[in-house]
């Protein structure tokens, strides 16, 4: 492991990452979702303030928002395309379950929805293009990055960690056809920032196995562990 | 716009091909018509008819007449 300090916590079924940084009653948590290990976190250690930053707008990156607001002092921070879509119980839906017909049953598939119910939340600042913040210490870059999802960004951590959220996922060509995204926005604006990522950064992306960008290497379209 | 026009429209936006081939399309019957085209021709519904669509009825959307079966019966799309 990369860091011994940053839980992960998968998402059932569509396997999204949620990371997590617990110092001093402080949890900093990126891309919250509803997985029973990220509750069991929770119920066995002592949180009093949790700062949240969303990746983007899709549901298997926000479906523990509403949680954290419930049990704690609670700030969301994302793009102002992500606060908007995420406030539309809409665009909350998760649709790209479906893809996952046939890896599972119908019905288990159509239980996980269930599971997830409608849902809409609320965002506390928002930026374009780039903010930075401290964070118990940490310096933190947050980056739009569009393409995968209009409200996308990329957060850099301590000159360190990147968690590149689904604009960088080893091993899987980027998915701009959802709606709002677009290949053109990914290709002009987010991927020279993802090509110019140096090597000794680790990347927390937003599906898998974090690993360090040396191990990657761009190739039509993917970027692919060497 | 009739609503039939408007329904052929968002297959053929959606997903780039003709009204011919819209006509009788199955799911996954086409590239473009995968889980990620799926939530692209839900949105385009749900915008030419101004309607949110429910969970059961998106996952039993499977074709083009599928789908016009379920936006008359749930939804009061007459076509």
């Amino acid at each position: 492991m990369f860091s011994n300090e940053i839980n992960r916590f998968e998402m059932d079924y569509i396997k999204s990452n949620m990371y997590l940084l617990l110092e001093n009653g402080n949890a900093l948590i990126v891309d919250p979702n509803k997985s029973s290990s990220a509750i069991s976190f929770y119920d066995n250690n002592v949180i009093n303030k949790v700062t949240v930053i969303l990746t983007h707008e899709h549901f298997d990156h926000t479906t523990g928002v509403n949680i954290l607001y419930d049990r704690y002092d609670t700030e969301v921070i994302c793009t102002v395309e992500c606060s908007k879509s995420i406030a539309d119980m809409k665009c909350n839906r998760p649709m790209a379950l479906m893809g996952l017909i046939g890896e599972y049953s119908k019905e288990e598939i159509m239980s996980a929805y269930r599971a997830i119910g409608k849902y809409s939340c609320k965002s506390d600042v928002t930026f374009n293009g780039n903010m930075n913040l401290e964070w118990n210490g940490h310096i933190l870059k947050l980056l739009a990055t569009p393409g995968h999802s209009k409200g996308s960004c990329c957060i850099e951590m301590d000159d360190k960690f990147i968690f590149t959220g689904d604009s960088l996922v080893p091993e899987e060509q980027v998915i701009t056809g959802f709606p709002g995204g677009s290949n053109d926005e990914y290709v002009n604006k987010t991927l020279p920032f993802l090509l110019s990522i140096s090597s000794d950064k680790i990347i927390m992306p937003g599906h898998g196995s974090p690993c360090k960008m040396s191990e990657l290497r761009y190739e039509d379209g993917i970027f692919i562990k060497s | 716009m009739s609503n039939e026009e408007k329904y052929l429209n968002a297959f053929t936006e959606t997903f780039g091909i003709s009204e011919d081939e819209a006509k009788g399309l199955e799911y996954q019957a086409i590239e473009a018509w995968d889980s990620v085209g799926h939530m692209g021709l839900i949105a385009a519904l749900e915008d030419a008819f101004d309607i949110m669509m429910d969970t059961d009825d998106i996952i039993d959307l499977s074709s083009f007449a599928k789908g016009k079966e379920i936006l008359t019966k749930n939804y009061e799309v007459e076509f």
